[in-house]
C-alpha cells in the first residue's frame, strides 16, 4: 500500500494506542529489554504492562521469555520481525499523514 | 507524535550512559594506553625494551579493550540491571559489523605503527598526535552526544580537543604528550563518570524482591 492511497482508518491501532507505542518504541531502539526497565519507562502499572504486552504478544509483535536469574524472575521481551516490520510501516505512514495533513 | 518517538530512542540510548559505567572502564583502559605510552616514551632510544613495548601495544590495546567490555558487563549485571531494568542493545549486522571492525583494528595499528615509528625516529617540533587523538575523540564524543542528547559528554569533548592542542605545543614530544593526552582523558571520564555513577545509586536504590 503505498503512502497516497493510505488513509487513517488503515492505522495500526494495536500499535497506535499510546502505551503500546512506547512500549513498541523502545523495544524497537534495543535488541530486547526486561520487564523492570519497560515497567521503568512507560510508568505502567505491573498490571497494565502485562496487560499490553500479552495483547502485542498475542498479534506477534513481542516475544516474550520468561526465566529467572538466580532466584528473581526476569521476564525478557523483544520484538519480532513482524512487530519490528509493522512499526516502520506505522511511523512511515504516520509521518506522511502528520506531513500532509500540515 | 514524530517528536515523542524521537524522545523515547533517545532515552533509551541514553540508559547506556546512565551510569556512568561506561564511562569509567573506558577512562581505565585509555589510562593504561597512557601508562603504556609514557613507558615507551621513557624508554632509551632503539633499546630493546622500547622495541617490545612498541611491538605490545596491538595486543594491550586488543587486550583491555576485551577487558573493558567485560567489566562494563559484569558492573551493569552486578549493580544496574536489578536497580533499573535490563537493556539488551542492537549489534551491528553484515556489512555495518564489518566496517566496525575495521575501523577499530585500523585504528589501533595505525597508533601502534606510529608509535613505533616515533620511538625509532624521535622526531622534534610540533607534536602532532596528540592534538591528532584530541581531535578524534573529540569527534566521538560530539557522535555520542549527539547520539544521546548528553550535555556532560559535550563538555568532554571540548576538553579533550584543547587538552590534546595545548600538549601539542607543550613541547613534551608525541609519545609523553600522547600519553599525557592519554592520562587527562582518562582522569576526565573517570571523574565524570564516577559522579554520574554515585548519583545513580543515590537515586535507584535497589528495589525489594517482593515489588519485583
Amino acid at each position: 500500500m503505498s503512502s497516497d492511497s493510505w488513509s487513517v482508518g488503515d492505522i495500526d491501532r494495536l500499535i497506535h494506542e499510546p502505551a503500546r507505542l512506547i512500549i513498541v518504541t523502545i523495544l524497537n531502539a534495543v535488541e530486547s529489554a526486561d520487564f523492570l526497565y519497560l515497567q521503568r519507562e512507560t510508568g505502567l502499572t505491573k498490571g497494565n504492562l502485562s496487560a499490553h504486552l500479552s495483547k502485542l504478544e498475542e498479534a506477534g509483535y513481542v516475544a516474550v521469555e520468561k526465566t529467572y536469574k538466580g532466584k528473581i524472575p526476569l521476564t525478557i521481551c523483544r520484538l519480532t520481525d513482524i512487530g519490528r516490520d509493522s512499526f516502520r510501516s506505522y511511523r512511515k505512514h504516520w509521518q506522511a499523514f502528520v506531513k500532509k495533513t500540515q | 507524535m514524530t517528536t515523542d518517538i524521537e524522545k523515547i530512542e533517545r532515552r533509551t540510548v541514553q540508559y547506556w550512559f546512565q551510569d556512568g559505567v561506561f564511562e569509567m572502564a573506558l577512562g581505565g583502559f585509555l589510562l593504561l594506553l597512557g601508562l603504556f605510552l609514557w613507558a615507551q616514551g621513557s624508554a632509551p632510544p632503539k633499546s630493546v625494551w622500547g622495541f617490545f613495548l612498541a611491538v605490545g601495544f596491538l595486543p594491550l590495546f586488543l587486550l583491555g579493550g576485551w577487558a573493558m567490555k567485560k567489566a562494563v558487563r559484569t558492573l551493569k549485571q552486578k549493580i544496574t540491571y536489578p536497580r533499573t531494568g535490563y537493556v539488551s542493545y542492537r549489534k551491528p549486522e553484515g556489512k555495518r559489523r564489518a566496517a566496525r571492525g575495521y575501523i577499530i583494528g585500523g585504528m589501533a595499528g595505525i597508533v601502534g605503527a606510529v608509535a613505533a615509528l616515533m620511538f625509532t625516529s624521535k622526531s622534534a617540533g610540533f607534536a602532532w598526535m596528540p592534538a591528532g587523538s584530541g581531535v578524534a575523540f573529540a569527534l566521538v564524543l560530539s557522535l555520542l552526544a549527539f547520539r544521546s542528547n548528553l550535555i556532560r559528554l559535550v563538555a568532554l569533548a571540548v576538553l579533550v580537543a584543547a587538552a590534546g592542542i595545548v600538549l601539542s605545543f607543550s613541547g613534551w614530544g608525541e609519545l609523553r604528550g600522547l600519553a599525557a593526552f592519554y592520562g587527562i582523558l582518562a582522569v576526565s571520564l573517570f571523574l565524570s563518570g564516577g559522579i554520574t555513577f554515585l548519583r545513580y545509586l543515590r537515586s535507584h536504590r535497589l528495589p525489594d524482591e517482593a515489588s519485583r
